[in-house]
């Protein structure tokens, strides 16, 4: 075979690619606080849309499905993160073939993650998100080898891991192996199967008016059908199955003859591409899917939905998250929240809202505490499950409750002073009271505000002598009055 | 440190040079009139200011002690390990004065100090501490090296920072890992600020040297008697000068302190080598019980020091 230059849309789009893909890994790895970048997103986006209005999340919506009218889906090819990671997978894989039409299944797969997530349940949805999946693996997979591999080679490099909990740790690495053994397999086949954005843009696609199309002195050789990650080109039969292709442009090169051409669609039945009308069996089935998925979602809220433990010592969710009716159904798991996490409390759960919330944040005070000068999950959530509270007011804003269990602390067993809960309270909540030769904490619940300093910092162990109790509803505490410092009289004597 | 904050301290590095070639950095300090009660001739064991800001009191106590010459040698290695314990604000009085620790860097490069380090294991994240607190900026604009200080997130950073130091002698304290800057340097500077502290009491000199050690050491403090094993690292290495802030006095809900209602604004500075008197002075002018506060009595117990101010000699100034 002749060696060829590749074709200048390819490079174009490998270009575009390696751009957004590093500027989206920067914005969680490298450069914390640009994690906006995520607003490129077209799920979390629309999910934002939909939960809580606002600006930036229409215009990136209206403008990915604009885009997706005119080119068709490029935006599966340079801006979907998790699209590009697959594209990287697919280095070692070189032939592909066409795979049929079976990938209508995409359609009755959204009706029912929708549903689903109409009824409540988020989880299915959030294991199929891309972006959300992107976050996960960068977060888990990748950042945790280079922590490892900095620590054995001993370089000097700052810590790059996260801690993620285990649930999150184990559900990342399963999900990259998972992906790429789907891409060593049929290349693109979670994209045009299981994806819901894909699902979504294909629709739009559908109406695209740029489209690849084969021309009438195609010969048959399959050239182009072998460089297909999508399969979606049906070399045999001189068709391109439009709604699955994600506009990699990795055929336009190929053709020896260019009967494949990157063009206008110009009549309603432009010769060479498919546009599969919709029967109304599909209509039925995926109708069906949607309604059974919202009752399903509906049974296992009702089910299985209720947290671990309402009493002792229930999780305590991000701030911002109000109550978790509205955030479990709000969270697709991403977990932007906890890479930008400045006190390390969050983590992806594993039961600690029960099988509903696995892999949704919660706050893990053995790894941190809420740090007080921070909001910075509430900034970077980027599909509205967290409400964007000012610094000002998540200060005062409450998610759960100390609860102090003196036969396991210190200072009451060993008569010792400690004192550490006290110490790193950063709402003055804790006062230490005399208790024999010693002092105990006394919690005043009406400024506390969960943020967990004390937990983390009890040396108490096994079992914390002070621990935070989720609050079921999230809420604010008093407001402080203003206050100034007072001034010693300097007349006074030196007092020794 | 990002780009903006390295082109801010190379730009200010700069700027301070031109500035001391001049010969307008060591101005003189204002005037001062001795207080009556100063007693004895000779180097002072402490000496103690009231009235001025903390840079212009530092620049008169440590001429009383005879100079920063006294304690930095010429081509010496320096460790400053003020309070940068909190991701607090410098009004609040949780941290050292970044002004005063800026200028005692001063002092030290003047001394002639080779190397002059900034440090404290923080109870905040470092980041966030060190940020907050205008010390990180202050020391950097002065020419010293800031070492991040957090060991409780990043294993790499504890196993190459921190060593074990073992004290068979010790009651309590029989391991603990120390940060290496401090085992390795020649001369280590303490600047405290004085705080009421809800666990050991009042924390100025000996209590600001549990931010020597990890975070998990830290940890073996609260849970094996805190007083007993800050008096036994107070002994292990005991600073050579000691700089109490007490401009700023945080007199209750300390050490981090919720809102200025917390804050006396005390206008004091106390310097000397002895960390058991300095603290006993503090205890007095906070008002605080002594016998409540352990780790004074054992560290006078332990030998580092006294708390017989009487039998010291005490140099008293107050600025006009």
């Amino acid at each position: 075979m002749k060696w060829k230059l590749p074709a200048w849309p390819r490079v174009l789009r490998i270009v575009c690619a390696g751009i957004v893909l590093t500027a989206l890994t920067g914005g969680i790895w490298f450069f914390p606080g640009h994690e906006a970048v995520f607003v490129s997103q077209f799920g979390s986006s629309l999910l934002a849309l939909i939960s809580s209005f606002s600006l930036g999340a229409l215009a990136a919506v209206l403008a990915i499905a604009v885009l997706t009218l005119l080119l068709g889906r490029i935006y599966c090819s340079v801006l979907c993160p998790l699209g590009i990671l697959q594209d990287l997978l697919m280095a070692f894989k070189r032939r592909f073939a066409f795979q049929g039409t079976y990938r209508r299944i995409k359609y009755p797969v959204l009706a029912l993650l929708a549903g689903l997530a109409c009824g409540g349940l988020m989880l299915p949805l959030a294991f199929l998100m891309p972006s959300a999946n992107f976050v996960s693996i960068v977060n888990n997979v990748f950042r945790e080898v280079c922590a490892k591999v900095f620590y054995w080679f001993d370089l000097p490099v700052g810590s790059v891991t996260v801690h993620p909990a285990i649930g999150g740790f184990l559900g990342a690495w399963i999900v990259f192996i998972l992906l790429a053994a789907a891409v060593r397999w049929r290349g693109r086949i979670y994209c045009n199967t299981l994806c819901p954005v894909g699902a979504l843009l294909s629709l739009v696609s559908r109406f695209s008016l740029w489209k690849i199309t084969i021309a009438d002195n195609c010969v048959s050789c399959g050239a182009c059908e072998r460089v297909c990650k999508s399969g979606c080109i049906d070399s045999g039969n001189r068709r391109v199955v439009n709604e699955n292709c994600v506009m990699c442009l990795n055929c336009l090169g190929q053709c020896r003859f260019s009967a494949l051409k990157f063009v206008r669609r110009t009549g309603a039945k432009a010769s060479g591409t498919e546009v599969q009308s919709a029967s109304r069996r599909d209509f039925l089935i995926a109708g069906g899917a949607l309604v059974a998925g919202a009752a399903a979602g509906k049974a296992a809220h009702a089910l299985g939905g209720k947290r671990k433990d309402e009493n002792a010592c229930a999780p305590a969710m991000p701030p911002g998250a109000v109550s978790y009716d509205r955030f479990s159904a709000r969270c697709v798991s991403c977990g932007l929240c906890i890479a930008a996490c400045k006190g390390h409390v969050l983590a992806h759960a594993t039961d600690q809202y029960g099988l509903r919330g696995f892999l949704q944040p919660y706050m893990r005070f053995s790894g941190g505490a809420c740090e007080f000068n921070c909001n910075e999950c509430m900034k970077v959530c980027p599909c509205g499950a967290l409400d964007k509270l000012t610094l000002e007011e998540k200060q005062h804003w409450r998610v759960g409750l100390a609860r102090y269990t003196r036969t396991h602390c210190i200072s009451y067993l060993d008569g010792t002073d400690c004192g550490a809960c006290a110490e790193h309270c950063p709402v003055g909540a804790l006062e230490m009271v005399p208790y024999k030769e010693t002092t105990l904490p006394k919690v005043n619940e009406s400024l506390c505000i969960g943020c967990g300093a004390c937990e983390n910092i009890c040396p108490a162990r096994p079992v914390k002598a002070i621990r935070i109790a989720g609050v079921p509803e999230q809420r604010f505490v008093e407001k402080p009055v203003a206050t100034q410092s007072a001034v010693l009289d300097s007349g006074e004597d030196f007092p020794f | 440190m990002n780009r903006r904050d390295f082109l801010k301290t190379t730009a200010a590095l700069a700027a301070l040079g031109a500035a001391a070639k001049a010969g307008k950095l060591f101005a003189a300090a204002p005037k001062a009139s001795a207080g009556a009660a100063a007693s004895g001739s000779g180097t002072p064991d402490m000496v103690a200011i009231k009235g001025g800001e903390p840079a212009q009191m530092f620049d008169m106590g440590i001429r009383e002690l005879g100079g920063m010459g006294r304690f930095v040698k010429k081509g010496q290695s320096v460790v400053i390990k003020p309070n940068i314990g909190w991701d607090k604000e410098p009004e609040y009085g949780a941290n050292t004065n970044p002004d005063l620790v800026r200028r005692v860097i001063e002092h030290c490069k003047e001394a002639g100090a080779s190397k002059i380090y900034v440090f404290d294991t923080t109870c905040s994240p470092w980041e966030l501490s060190y940020k907050r607190s205008g010390i990180a900026e202050a020391a950097e604009k002065a020419g010293a090296i800031v070492v991040g200080g957090d060991s409780a997130k990043d294993k790499s950073y504890l196993d190459n920072n921190y060593v074990a130091v073992d004290l068979p002698n010790a009651k309590s304290l029989k391991k603990m890992k120390m940060h290496r800057l401090i085992r390795e340097c020649d001369v280590f500077i303490n600047i405290p600020i004085l705080k009421h502290h809800g666990g050991a009491h009042m924390t100025c000199c000996m209590k600001n040297l549990m931010g020597i050690v990890s975070k998990d050491t830290q940890r073996y403090f609260h849970s094996r008697g805190l007083h007993q094993c800050i008096a036994e690292v107070c002994a292990y290495r005991k600073p050579d000068l000691n700089i109490v802030d007490a401009y700023r006095v945080m007199t209750k809900r300390g050490p981090r302190g919720v809102d200025l209602s917390d804050v006396v604004i005390m206008k004091y500075q106390m310097l000397g080598t002895d960390p058991v008197a300095l603290d006993t002075a503090a205890a007095r002018l906070i008002k605080f019980n002594l016998n409540r506060i352990g780790h004074i009595r054992i560290g006078e117990s332990l030998g580092v020091g006294t708390t017989k101010l009487g039998s010291l000699n005490i140099k008293r100034i107050t600025v006009s």
